[in-house]
């Protein structure tokens, strides 16, 4: 009797291993797959864009105007450099939207007093709904830059919001810490300069630990540490291969809430960002594509390799926990990619 | 069950097989890339400083310097590449010249008929910033990749023939892959893209007929007012818009009686862009027609109008302080909003 069992336990076991080894199978050459094509798709990308010459993407007439949306909570101490960062980024036609989404810490003060703002009436009709603005201001030393100041709603309200205001073509949702590297959106814009048929593109974002930055610039681009460090491997992985691998397949389904540049009239159709979900990043792209599908609008969204941003990461395995339960609830995969690691999300 | 662990075995050393030949490859690939990097930068620097002290001097081959020749071609070009895209004139010529002399115009020439895309694509690149390839290149903007011929018609921009115009506005109507690269090319042609972009107005309509208006908006030459009034008549709303800017950045009696008109279009973009290039002109006399779009059932007609008066100066500044402190709801807050926003940057 003894013996039958275990020969039943055995022989069970030995399915399973079988089981187990034929998933693995099929997980890994799917992998495999999506390996090849996101290095096909590396490969054709580098070839089109070596000896291009973005200066003329710089310098034209007819490059689309881009609002960034820049949502922050408190986030007094970061604010000024991280705005100085997004004034300068090479870019013809661009306008930089701060949403303060009720900040306790006085962000709001730091941006009166560092740049010149004076309050203007918007003539905006909204389009989506938002908690009550306070105010908005137009700066006098950046004619570029227009703040929000809002009560709070979470991210997703302070995009909303930044959204009625937008006079771009594009937007750019980012969160207020990410540093962008300063010719990011030249590279990211390009697909929207070839297609009608796009509704979003997303770029690669590294990791902010560690690294040295000069004058809002990273600089130097390792971190020593080790928690940063897996997570500098697993950003590259999820963008690198499983974004661009997607690219080709039509599969690609988040572009990071903290660097991507949507149609804007696209993203009012849809209403906005939606304020009850846990991954408002994936949420928003699947209403895109699905009312592009249904209305016959533009309904691709594409990964651009190379456009650089960088944002922090959890440093610790308590807050690193807490914050892809947060963010990513249901998409371990992409937990790391995602990014959206902005305070702003403790508020929603 | 033998079987099972024969295939666990078999999988297993597969896996590490692949294991090491992968680790094997990167290492190698790291230690390659190591070796070779600081003595391509270096043998690339050096090449570099020989091209700019050749430069600065008067006469001399840029491409006798034994430094320049040393490198593989890709390199001499990239190097060529890296100066030319920052200077002009003589200077891009003797760039040029060092190009022919060195072999690479032909080089890149001869790729324009690459089977390969990319091959053609990095030749069109390099052409473009020698100032060669009269030639091949104008064939390459019916390529079969877009980007061939984009790469092409960004080259078209400092070789304005009269052909390689006509094939650009062909470009523009049915290439939306070239289309950014062509109406970058037409705007930096300037005066010399007026000619093909009005005959192509005059003879076009429809929707197809935009991406041609926006680049005569960017070109505004009084050439276009005859088109311009005729496709103010055009069925889509999309094209009216478009045809009141274009009037709006040409101007004169003829734009303006046709501009009035559009102010009572039932369409509300087209009322809203007719507004919009009324106060681009500084029409005045209009501002009674733009007040009474302050009373327009659409958001955006009453900001346009309201826009449009506060840029005409005190009479439309006058007519929105009226409106301001009349009891008609929709043109007072339009008009309240209005005066209390800064003026335009």
């Amino acid at each position: 009797m003894n013996l039958d069992v275990l020969s039943l336990l055995a022989h069970g076991l030995a399915r399973l291993e079988t089981a187990i080894l034929v998933y693995f199978l099929l997980v890994n050459s799917f992998y495999g797959l999506l390996l090849l094509v996101a290095a096909l798709q590396l490969w054709v990308y580098a070839m089109r864009t070596r000896s291009e010459a973005r200066w003329r993407v710089l310098g034209s007439e007819v490059t689309p105007r881009i609002t960034i949306l820049a949502p922050a909570f408190d986030e007094a101490n970061t604010i000024e450099r991280s705005l100085r960062t997004l004034l300068t980024l090479y870019y013809p036609s661009l306008e930089v939207l701060v949403v303060n989404d009720g900040s306790h810490d006085g962000t709001m003060a730091v941006l009166l007093a560092r740049f010149d703002l004076e309050q203007f009436q918007p003539l905006d009709e909204p389009r989506v709904t938002h908690q009550p603005l306070r105010a908005i201001y137009r700066s006098r030393s950046y004619p570029n830059l227009v703040v929000i100041d809002k009560e709070n709603g979470g991210k997703a309200d302070a995009l909303n919001a930044g959204l009625n205001a937008a006079t771009g073509e594009l937007v750019c949702a980012m969160d207020a810490d990410t540093v962008v590297e300063p010719d990011a959106m030249q590279r990211l814009v390009r697909p929207f300069l070839t297609s009608d048929d796009l509704v979003a593109a997303g770029g690669t974002i590294m990791v902010l630990n560690g690294t040295t930055m000069e004058g809002g610039r990273v600089v130097a681009r390792a971190s020593r540490r080790w928690l940063p460090g897996i997570q500098t491997a697993e950003y590259l992985r999820a963008f690198l291969f499983g974004r661009l691998g997607f690219n080709q397949l039509g599969g690609n389904l988040i572009v990071s809430g903290a660097f991507g540049l949507f149609r804007r009239e696209s993203m009012l159709a849809i209403g906005g960002y939606q304020h009850d979900t846990v991954g408002e990043d994936m949420e928003l792209v699947l209403r895109l594509r699905r009312t592009g599908v249904e209305r016959g609008g533009p309904s691709r969204v594409e990964f651009v390799p190379d456009p650089v941003a960088w944002t922090e990461v959890p440093a610790s395995l308590r807050v690193l926990g807490g914050s892809a339960t947060a963010g990513t609830a249901g998409w371990p995969t992409y937990s790391g990619a995602t990014g959206g690691s902005s305070s702003i999300r403790a508020t929603g | 069950m033998h079987l099972e662990t024969q295939l666990v075995a078999g999988v297993l050393s597969v896996e590490l097989t692949l294991f090491a030949v992968a680790a094997v490859v990167y290492l190698a690939h790291g230690m390659w890339l190591s070796a070779t990097r600081a003595r391509r930068t270096e043998r690339v620097v050096a090449a570099r400083e020989a091209l700019m002290l050749a430069l600065a001097a008067p006469e001399g081959h840029l491409a006798e310097h034994q430094s320049l020749r040393a490198l593989p071609k890709p390199i001499q070009f990239e190097v060529l590449a890296e100066l030319a895209q920052s200077l002009g004139g003589t200077m891009n010529e003797r760039i040029g010249e060092a190009a022919d002399a060195l072999g690479l115009t032909v080089r890149a020439e001869r790729r324009c008929g690459s089977p390969l895309w990319w091959r053609r694509l990095q030749a069109v690149q390099q052409l473009a910033l020698v100032g060669r390839g009269d030639r091949v290149v104008p064939p390459l903007l019916a390529d079969r990749d877009a980007h061939v011929r984009a790469a092409a018609a960004a080259w078209s921009s400092d070789h304005p023939e009269p052909p390689t115009l006509v094939a650009l506005i062909g470009l523009l109507e049915s290439d939306r892959g070239s289309r950014f690269a062509v109406q970058d090319a037409l705007l930096r042609l300037g005066d010399r893209a007026v000619p093909p972009v009005a005959d192509y107005l005059r003879v076009n309509d429809g929707e197809v007929v935009l991406p041609a208006l926006r680049i005569a908006v960017g070109l505004a030459s009084p050439t276009f007012m005859a088109p311009a009034l005729r496709l103010t008549g055009d069925p889509s709303p999309r094209v009216r818009s478009a045809a009141a800017d274009l009037l709006g950045a040409v101007g004169g009696e003829e734009a303006v009686g046709a501009l009035v008109l559009l102010l009572v279009d039932p369409i509300a973009p087209v009322r809203g862009a007719a507004a919009r290039a009324l106060a681009r002109l500084d029409h005045w006399p209009a501002a009674a027609r733009l007040a009474d779009l302050l009373l327009d059932e659409d958001w955006a007609v009453r900001r346009e109008a309201a826009l449009a008066l506060r840029g005409l100066g005190p009479t439309g500044e006058m007519l929105l302080m009226q409106a301001a402190r009349a009891d008609i709801a929709p043109a007072a807050q339009i008009a309240r909003l209005t005066l209390a926003a800064p003026a335009p940057a």
